[in-house]
């Protein structure tokens, strides 16, 4: 409340005063004014010599009146010495190359900024010969250069420095070394600089009045260290307070040449009792021209800083840019070198709900299994996945169709105004328990191929959240997202690939192990009635003609199986080559075979009962016996095989008609262990075993396969039923007579 | 008469089961043929005395496995000992894996054969 009072008072009573900023400064603004330093202000602020307004927390302001006061009191620590035009400062002060304008100053603390060398040494030697000529002492603190300069001006204008530098009025100082003197750790240090430099003047002054020119705050700042030169120009404020002399320091104006050196500026113009600004205007002759040029320089101001504005307005577009690439290339980076679908999916849509700065996010993407069925999945970011459990999935609506069918992007800044919204069936809109949806973002996957990979999907409650930007990003995002699903689809399938191929090497193995087994056995009969037969002959004539009968015709059996199993693996090595069997046709009894080949599984069949269910009396047909007899052989073996109980074996015979033609049916039943549903689909593949028999039987899972290969080729089919526990039939039907297209 | 010590074989080949029966008869045992491990239990149970038993894993009905563990169960182990019948690469494993006292891997000779029952169940001892 008093600060509005002091506010709307001050400004009744002045409103002359409005230069700077209306009818407050600043304590920088206020050290200018006083020709003090911003610290020495702040003491005084602080010690109450001075009344400020504070604004707020850390704003403090000098009401304009106050100053005045202040002034007119006396209140300035150095008043005595205080330059009648500081009254007065916001008259730019009109300095004359011949340095007349310090002619009168004993304290005064003077910054001259320039342009170009000669124009400061022609200033500097104006101040120095004044000096001079008034018999002071002049003390100069500078570069090499410019203390040869300055000789050379001072020379030619008549005076005898040698006398002069004898007589120890001009004493010269490497600005350099004696910055050295009492730099510490990158400071100007306090007690020092008092040693060094005080002892300089007290010496110089003991008897007529000091002149000192020093440049080493503008080496200072010309390095960038403007905190170092302040500090330095404030210990000069102090050596002032404890010694009489007139200082003079220089700034080339490049030293301010950045944005961020206006604060050094001020904090430098406030360090110093005069300030002189640089040639191009101390050189305009007309307070008319100086006016105009103070215009041109307003106007350049105005520009500069206009300029300034739509540079950052750049620079800050540019920052987000490069912020958004390098947000892209992390999850670019992330999701490229992941393999699994799964964690591909999550990183995109965690990250892309964060950059967009999306309420939550979606990402509904199609899956197509090993059987080749496709359906879709779906990840969350920035919801619990029980936040849509209740929904279905999302529908081919207006709202959503474009992005699955990967046609456009959908940006919505409120998706319920838009006139696409509530027109599908039950909900007509969002469904009861949504999340509230208002600004919506929606972008299809596509795949390098076209193929449309998926579709993600951010929401917000506030409507207008997102921007054209936000679109980029989203379709950046999801083109990234492209390529690693991609990327992840086909290691997928290449692993599909590779464990399949293991798997097949796998059962390739138990198939030589198993067929390996099966020859091993006839062979064992081949070798031990041969030896046994041996033996015996060899004690001389046998009559026992019976047993060696029987030994005989063992051995000829086995090797006679033998040879059928070869005769398999044979016709196995052509199924997988892709070649046909060449069938050895010839006619024959189907019904003979049949009873010949039951009776023969009978007897080794042990628990099991095998019938033979038939009408007929003879069935004529014309096949490979050899390969019937081992397809037949294979349906038996496996009925008794895996009907580990026992139980009824059923073998159906049967004739039909098929298109005029004559056609066989056999049916082989059983009532064993069955196979498993998820593996009937795999019965006919080679070395294929169901899980339910796999190690607990021996085979080699190739009989199915064979049999199959065999029937086909005869023209016919073969399929199987079965129920886990429940048994198995196996259905073969094969044409009768044989048709030319049939062994094409 | 002296009665022959018998040999129980059981395999469902039958041709290993005449091979078999056809050497170690001429070897002078009397051999007892089974198809299966049901079947030989039968044999074991209705009275018959072996002095050794060969015996095939992989057979439909009653396996080797499950035929070892019925005489574990009904204490008929120390009765004869057993011999395994296999054409698996992995014999001795086997063999441990059921308890026999040897085994023989198919193809076998004669002599091999002869051999191992001579050296666990001696014709002249019985």
């Amino acid at each position: 409340m008093s600060i509005v009072r002091a506010i709307a008072t001050s400004s009744r009573a002045q409103t002359d005063r409005t230069a700077i900023s209306g009818d407050y400064v600043n304590l920088s603004q206020a050290a200018a004014l006083l020709g003090v330093s911003r610290m020495t202000v702040w003491r005084w602020v602080r010690s109450g010599r001075l009344p400020v307004a504070r604004l707020g927390h850390r704003t403090v302001r000098i009401n304009r009146g106050d100053l005045d006061r202040f002034l007119a009191d006396g209140g300035l620590g150095r008043s005595a010495t205080y330059p009648a035009q500081q009254h007065n400062s916001l008259d730019l002060p009109v300095a004359q190359p011949d340095g007349s304008m310090m002619q009168t100053t004993t304290s005064t603390h003077t910054v001259q900024f320039y342009e170009s060398d000669a124009f400061l040494l022609d200033a500097v030697a104006a101040f120095l010969l004044a000096g001079l000529r008034a018999g002071e002492t002049d003390i100069v603190v500078a570069t090499p250069e410019h203390r040869v300069e300055l000789d050379k001006r001072l020379r030619a204008a008549d005076l005898d420095l040698t006398a002069t530098r004898a007589a120890g009025r001009y004493v010269t100082l490497d600005a350099d070394e004696t910055l050295a003197q009492f730099m510490v750790a990158g400071q100007p240090d306090a007690g020092r600089f008092a040693a060094v430099l005080g002892g300089v003047i007290a010496q110089a002054g003991s008897e007529q009045p000091v002149r000192v020119f020093g440049e080493m705050v503008a080496l200072l700042a010309s390095a960038g260290n403007h905190p170092a030169a302040l500090r330095l120009e404030e210990l000069w404020n102090l050596q002032q307070q404890r010694q009489k002399f007139a200082l003079f320091c220089a700034y080339p104006l490049r030293c301010f040449g950045d944005v961020a050196d206006a604060g050094a500026l001020s904090a430098v113009c406030a360090a110093h009792s005069d300030v002189v600004p640089t040639e191009s205007y101390l050189t305009l002759a007309t307070a008319g021209e100086q006016v105009k040029a103070i215009v041109a320089l307003q106007q350049k101001a105005q520009r500069l800083e206009a300029e300034i504005a739509e540079r950052q307005r750049v620079e800050q577009q540019l920052r987000e840019e490069h912020r958004l690439t390098e947000t892209l290339y992390q999850i670019s980076a992330m999701i490229t070198e992941e393999l699994d679908i799964a964690t591909v999916v999550q990183t995109v849509t965690d990250a892309a709900t964060n950059v967009l700065g999306a309420a939550f996010g979606a990402f509904f993407y199609n899956v197509t299994n090993e059987k080749g069925e496709s359906y879709q999945l779906y990840t969350l970011s920035g919801a619990p996945r029980e936040a849509f459990a209740a929904f279905p999935m999302p529908r081919n609506t207006a709202i959503f169709g474009p992005t699955f069918r990967g046609e456009s992007l959908v940006r919505l800044a409120d998706v319920t105004a838009d006139p696409r919204y509530g027109h599908t069936a039950p909900h007509y809109g969002l469904p009861p328990g949504h999340l509230p949806v208002r600004s919506y973002l929606a972008v299809p996957v596509i795949s390098r191929a076209g193929e449309v990979l998926g579709g993600l999907f951010f929401g917000h409650p506030e409507p207008g959240v997102f921007c054209e930007r936000a679109e980029r990003i989203a379709v950046g995002i999801a083109s990234h997202a492209a390529i690693a699903l991609d990327k992840a689809r086909l290691y997928s399938r290449e692993k599909e690939a590779r464990d399949a191929a293991q798997r097949a090497l796998h059962l390739r193995d138990e198939f030589l192990g198993s067929i390996s087994h099966d020859l091993r056995t006839p062979l064992t009969s081949i070798t031990g009635l041969s030896q046994l037969l041996l033996r015996q002959a060899s004690r001389g004539p046998t009559t026992e003609s019976e047993r060696v009968t029987k030994a005989l015709q063992q051995v000829d059996a086995s090797a006679a199986r033998m040879a059928a199993m070869i005769d398999e693996l044979l016709d196995l090595t052509r199924l997988e080559s892709g070649r046909p069997l060449s069938l050895n046709r010839a006619s024959t009894d189907a019904l003979e075979l049949v009873r010949r080949l039951v009776g023969q599984h009978q007897r080794g069949a042990g628990e099991h009962r095998l019938t033979l269910d038939t009408d007929l009396a003879a069935l004529a047909v014309y096949w490979d016996s050899a390969r019937m007899e081992r397809v037949l052989s294979n349906l038996l073996s496996n009925a008794v095989k895996y009907s580990p109980d026992g139980g009824a074996i059923v073998v159906r015979l049967s004739s039909e008609q098929v298109d005029g033609q004559p056609w066989l049916r056999l049916i082989v039943e059983d009532q064993g262990l069955g196979i498993p549903a998820a593996d009937l689909p795999h019965v006919f593949e080679r070395f294929h075993r169901a899980g339910n028999v796999q190690g607990r039987f021996k085979g080699s899972g190739i009989g199915l396969a064979g049999s199959k290969q065999i029937v086909e080729q005869h023209g016919g089919t073969i399929a199987v039923e079965s129920r886990e526990n429940a048994g198995t039939s196996v259905t073969v039907c094969l044409p009768c007579a044989f048709t030319e297209e049939d062994d094409a | 008469v002296k009665a022959l010590p018998i040999i129980l074989v059981v395999d469902d080949d039958a041709g290993i089961q005449q091979t078999i029966g056809g050497i170690l008869e001429d070897e002078g045992y009397q051999v007892v043929s089974a198809w299966n491990g049901q079947e030989a239990l039968q044999h074991l149970d209705g009275g018959v005395q072996p002095v050794l038993i060969m015996l095939d894993l992989q057979m439909p009905v009653m396996d080797g496995f499950a035929f070892a563990a019925a005489l574990d169960q009904r204490g008929l182990r120390a009765r004869a000992p057993i011999v395994v019948l296999t054409a698996d690469g992995r014999a001795p494993q086997k063999a441990a894996q059921v308890g026999a006292d040897g085994y023989l891997t198919k193809p076998f000779t004669l002599l091999s054969l002869v051999d191992l029952v001579q050296r666990l169940a001696p014709a002249s001892d019985a």
